[in-house]
């Protein structure tokens, strides 16, 4: 089987590709196209004709065009490397390579990924037999064969360079080794935990939206219903339960009917987990926590899909506990405007700004994110603060503000490194 | 169309209608997992039985399969038994909260490279990323001025949502087209 080059990067793709791998030009109507045939045709497509009684190799090149010479390698230029290297070579191993990916014109996805299609990189004057509309058709008597075609697709493709720009006579060699980054961000994320550093704290700054979110909660009766969509597992748990601790604490408190929903499999595990810590703690809460146990959590297979089906059930309060924004967006999309009940969302701090805006239109009635969300939750509940539970709310804010520095001194470092090394100084 | 039609309301008699299709719904969710259980099962005993690469691994993982589906199985709690709690506590989420604060290498490595103010669109990316970390950064909550603060809120509110909404706009067009398209045998 012969792979198909792409007239725009020169990658080769599996025979019948719509679109090429690497960059997602148009293949279709490309032909195939073997290595060694390389002289007239650039994948199928006819080359502009010679002048009559010139031949093709006889072709002047322009002087100051050197990358047309055949064996020309600039600066910049970087040899292709095959993808995977079994579909450039045609190697006849015997097994009919068209039974790998078996192409059916009219297969109900063909169309799909090229929904956008993608932009054709202007090549040649008169490529294809068609010219740019009010350009007249010009002919430079300039033949290419199919690998300079491709050298000079890719050189208009990249960032122009200074045809006179002498290469820098710093070059940068003191490139950064990545496992000296990865080291660093390990360090600063571990070494706070395992020394119990105590400072720096900072302050946990009090976002709008958890002031609304606790009363929104305050106001809610014993008989109220409150649907609650737990939307995070064990992976993210670190961040999370820290902020559904408080939440849930409150809501416990206040003695209302919950039903507990998750689409992911661990979730409601994680759920069950959270709930049975929050029941074991010392009762100090204003109230006692009632005695009304919460409904198990149910998993609902399915997927974002079945979630309008909780849209059908009455409740005066929603909480959404994500660990992104997208599953509290789902909920506002395809819940909320079916029962109308109010929305709180506790989130991560990662999903914060995304969310802010929902908060700031009204489709969101409370907010409550990040660690400083459930530092500023706690506060608003009132509880006497445990040591336990400050120097569990100290930690945290210690490592978040350690990370954060580690953070910015990568990001000073990844900037000094392009500076001394110039552009290509990747470090 | 069914559900166009009851997602505008106008038909408040498909409720019920909708109710059932919801439900089949789950259960086709949960046959699919079934099934997705199924192929694994069925995939890796295929491996070990040619002896292809990694066969061992592959026994590994239908051993454990096998417990935790007895363990749950057998339990009259299920998911609630003491056996699977046990899974979920002492493997499960530590494994999972393991591999995803892999995540903080990538960002680092992510950070260095591209936050970079020479690198087309870096500059944009590197402010308004400096602007998030400064906002949410407890150690600066103390001397950092409101008006920043305000500021990165009032992008995010306003150009960021904007554009995030009309590329959300942007596709859910494109994906009733297709669907659409689908539907009528264009595609």
């Amino acid at each position: 089987m012969n792979p198909l080059a792409c007239p725009h990067c020169g990658a080769a793709n599996r025979s019948g590709s719509n679109f090429c791998n690497r960059c997602g030009a148009d293949l279709r109507g490309e032909s195939t196209l073997r290595p060694a045939e390389g002289g007239g045709q650039s994948g199928g497509r006819p080359a502009p004709a010679a002048p009559q009684g010139q031949p093709p190799s006889a072709a002047p090149l322009p002087p100051d065009q050197p990358w047309l010479r055949p064996g020309f390698v600039g600066e910049d230029d970087v040899p292709l490397e095959p993808e995977e290297p079994d579909i450039l070579l045609d190697v006849d191993d015997g097994v009919d390579d068209a039974t790998d990916i078996p192409v059916a014109p009219g297969r109900l996805v063909s169309g799909v990924q090229g929904l956008l299609e993608p932009i054709r990189v202007a090549t040649m004057p008169g490529e294809g037999g068609q010219s740019l509309p009010g350009m007249a058709s010009v002919s430079t008597g300039l033949v290419l064969d199919a690998e300079h075609l491709r050298r000079v697709r890719g050189l208009m493709a990249e960032e122009p360079v200074l045809a006179a720009a002498q290469p820098s006579p710093v070059r940068y060699t003191g490139s950064l080794w990545l496992p000296w980054v990865f080291l660093a961000i390990g360090l600063a994320v571990a070494l706070p935990v395992f020394w119990q550093l105590n400072r720096p704290v900072g302050v946990a700054r009090q976002w709008p939206g958890v002031a609304a979110a606790f009363d929104t909660i305050d106001h809610l009766q014993a008989t109220d219903s409150v649907q609650i969509l737990w939307a995070y597992d064990p992976a993210t748990a670190g961040e999370l339960d820290l902020v559904a601790a408080p939440v849930m604490r409150h809501l416990l408190a206040q003695g209302v009917t919950t039903t507990i929903v998750s689409l992911l499999p661990n979730g409601p595990a994680t759920a069950r987990r959270l709930i049975t810590q929050v029941q074991a703690e010392p009762r100090r809460l204003r109230g006692a926590f009632a005695e009304r146990a919460p409904v198990e959590p149910r998993f609902l297979p399915g997927g974002v899909m079945v979630l309008p089906s909780l849209g059908q059930e009455p409740a005066a309060l929603a909480v959404v506990f994500a660990a992104q924004a997208e599953d509290v967006q789902a909920w506002l999309e395809q819940v909320a405007p079916r029962n109308q009940a109010p929305v709180v969302a506790a989130t991560g701090a990662g999903a914060d700004p995304l969310l802010r805006p929902y908060l700031d239109s009204g489709q969101l009635v409370g907010l409550v994110s990040g660690f400083d969300g459930a530092a500023s939750y706690t506060t608003l509940l009132r509880e006497p603060p445990t040591i336990e539970r400050e120097q569990q709310v100290q930690r945290q804010l210690v490592g978040q503000n350690i990370a954060l520095l580690a953070f910015l001194a990568l990001i000073v470092a990844g900037n000094l490194a392009a500076l001394v090394g110039g552009r290509r100084g990747n470090g | 169309m069914v559900l166009i039609v009851d997602r505008t309301g106008i038909l408040p008699a498909l409720k019920p209608v909708m109710a059932n299709f919801y439900q089949g719904l789950m259960l086709l969710g949960g046959v699919a997992l079934l099934l997705g259980v199924v192929n694994a099962a069925w995939l890796h005993g295929r491996r070990i039985q040619t002896g292809q690469r990694d066969w061992v691994l592959s026994i590994v993982l239908l051993a454990v399969l096998l417990a935790v589906f007895v363990a749950g199985v057998i339990s009259p709690q299920g998911a609630t038994s003491p056996s699977m709690t046990w899974v979920f506590e002492s493997v499960v989420a530590p494994g999972q909260a393991a591999l995803f604060a892999l995540l903080v290498f990538f960002m680092a490595a992510a950070a260095y490279r591209f936050l970079r103010i020479g690198r087309p669109g870096g500059a944009w990316m590197l402010a308004g990323a400096l602007a998030v970390f400064l906002v949410q950064w407890p150690l600066a909550g103390a001397w950092l001025p409101v008006s920043i603060v305000d500021s990165t809120f009032w992008l995010v509110n306003q150009p960021v949502m904007a554009a995030v909404r009309g590329l959300l706009l942007g596709s859910g067009i494109a994906m009733l087209i297709v669907g659409l398209r689908l539907l009528l045998g264009k595609a």
